[in-house]
């Protein structure tokens, strides 16, 4: 489980040091709630890291659709067994089932440097997007990820251009009731502060 | 550049293998001085030309050491048992295995080491050969030394499985080993391990446990030490065996690691990780040495318990552990 951001940092720089070590520099995006807790936008602590795209030996950033790479698994193994972690604490879950990527995707990413690895966050328009689709998948009903969605503290605006990229990959019913379900939630919530 | 704490206990480990090395050199007839203080448990003498060979980049004249002790006792050294250790170094280290054959073929006319040769084997064996040194002769063990009895017994009952095992036996007196940890031990296949220990176990040398597996004992140790060592500097004598391979192939194998680091500054995690990888590929040796391979497998950030283990076989060198 990691509790804090400096957990999960502590955690990323000893996976880029044995890739370091062995040669190997890996570059990939983290979404979900390590990186929402990265950027300091949650206190919760979470799981594992979502892997949401990676970049290809050819250079190009791709949505994590065929998994990890062998070594970027052997490395977040033998570290995550020094840790206790979970042995998949390091997945690319969340980027299965669509190679679609939101508009201007790489534009947003901010980019971290450590040895061996170079990590990107997500953009908080993808955050949004993400955790709409997230809690829409969970609707109705409370999720860690309407929690998210509410933490992020999205504005109308920002909410209906993530709806309307979601759009472009997610079919019309019953997920856009519940995506305005979840929207009428985060609205709530708003005019609650 | 290794971290400090990384940097001080690969140092202090390579120093004390080569001093280790020196010392049983020394003891075999190797060394051009006889040491101070001869190392503790027996010299493995494959072993230590194969350390000699893989320390030779950190101390030259190690290596020629081993190649002028090999021509001038090549008959007391196993070439399948050299072929077979050289497993448990890295392999960058050991291929100076072949040039050292080439020599102890040519000079010793010992056609057995073609073996260890390599190819292309005659268009390089004579420049090789010429350039051994001919001033830095080596001598015969000094058989007084009970470190030498890997050696003796092979001079006394001839070169092969059955005189290492007696070895072993008498240098682990009181302890069951079936033919897993025998092979594990001495480095044969094991196939004449357990020819060897069965036929030992049938003359009577040693007991034999009808268990699965079998296991092989040797009951009165001392009685044989008092015949091969019967003068009073030797009384209360305890031979004792080390996995001198085990320890110098950890050596060279992280010395080879550290060596091909791509990066300029490894972290101390990474590196704790890589070490403790190693010390598990050979367990054996640091149960021996009392080591928790545990706390060392699960280290979690720090170098400590690698800088522990790394001293405890550094002791082992010295004999002082």
């Amino acid at each position: 489980m990691f509790e804090s951001d400096l957990h999960l940092l502590e955690t990323l720089t000893q996976l880029g040091e044995l890739l370091a070590i062995a040669g190997v520099q890996i570059e990939f995006v983290i979404a979900g709630g390590a990186g929402l807790i990265m950027q300091h936008i949650i206190q919760r602590g979470t799981q594992d890291v979502d892997v949401f795209a990676i970049r290809t030996p050819t250079g190009e950033l791709v949505r994590a659709t065929a998994g990890l790479p062998p070594q970027l698994v052997e490395a977040a193994r033998e570290v995550g067994s020094r840790q206790g972690l979970a042995v998949d604490w390091l997945n690319a879950q969340m980027a299965r089932g669509s190679d679609w990527l939101p508009p201007d995707f790489e534009a947003r990413i901010r980019w971290m440097e450590l040895p061996g690895l170079r990590i990107g966050l997500v953009g908080r328009p993808d955050f949004i997007a993400f955790k709409l689709e997230a809690a829409a998948d969970w609707a109705p009903g409370m999720s860690k990820h309407l929690n998210d969605l509410v933490a992020l503290k999205p504005s109308d605006t920002e909410l209906a251009e993530a709806e309307r990229w979601l759009a472009e990959t997610n079919a019309d019913d019953p997920f856009f009731a519940n995506v305005a379900w979840a929207r009428s939630h985060v609205a709530d919530h708003r005019s609650k502060e | 550049m290794l971290p400090t704490i990384v940097a001080k206990s690969n140092r202090t480990l390579l120093d004390a293998a080569v001093n280790c090395a020196w010392r049983q050199w020394s003891v075999v007839g190797g060394g051009a001085l006889e040491s101070i203080r001869p190392t503790e448990a027996l010299v493995d003498p494959e072993a230590l030309v194969l350390a000699s060979l893989a320390l030779t980049a950190h101390e030259p004249r190690l290596g020629e050491a081993a190649t002028n002790w090999c021509v001038t006792n090549n008959g007391l050294l196993s070439v399948g048992r050299l072929a077979a250790l050289c497993d448990r170094f890295d392999t960058d280290d050991v291929q100076g295995l072949a040039a050292l054959a080439r020599v102890v073929r040519y000079d010793a006319k010992d056609h057995r080491w073609s073996a260890l040769m390599g190819s292309p084997v005659d268009t390089v064996a004579k420049p090789i050969a010429q350039s051994r040194r001919a001033n830095s002769p080596a001598a015969t063990p000094r058989w007084a030394h009970e470190q030498t009895l890997m050696l003796r017994l092979r001079l006394g009952l001839g070169l092969g499985a059955k005189a290492d095992l007696l070895t072993i036996f008498l240098a682990k007196p009181r302890a069951w080993m079936d033919i897993s940890e025998l092979v594990d031990l001495s480095g044969y296949a094991r196939s004449p391990v357990q020819r060897a220990a069965e036929d030992l176990a049938a003359a009577g040398f040693v007991r034999r446990r009808d268990e699965r597996p079998a296991a092989f004992f040797m009951e009165r140790s001392d009685l044989w030490t008092e015949i091969l060592y019967p003068t009073p500097a030797h009384r209360n004598i305890a031979l004792r065996w080390q996995r001198w391979s085990d320890a110098y192939g950890f050596v060279s194998r992280w010395q080879a690691f550290v060596h091909r680091i791509p990066i300029e500054q490894p972290g101390e995690f990474a590196l704790a990780v890589e070490a403790s990888k190693l010390i598990t590929v050979r367990p054996g040796l640091w149960h021996d040495l009392n080591v928790d391979l545990t706390r060392v497998a699960t280290t979690s950030m720090s170098w400590e318990p690698l800088a522990h283990a790394f001293t405890i076989l550094q002791r082992a060198f010295e004999g002082t552990s």
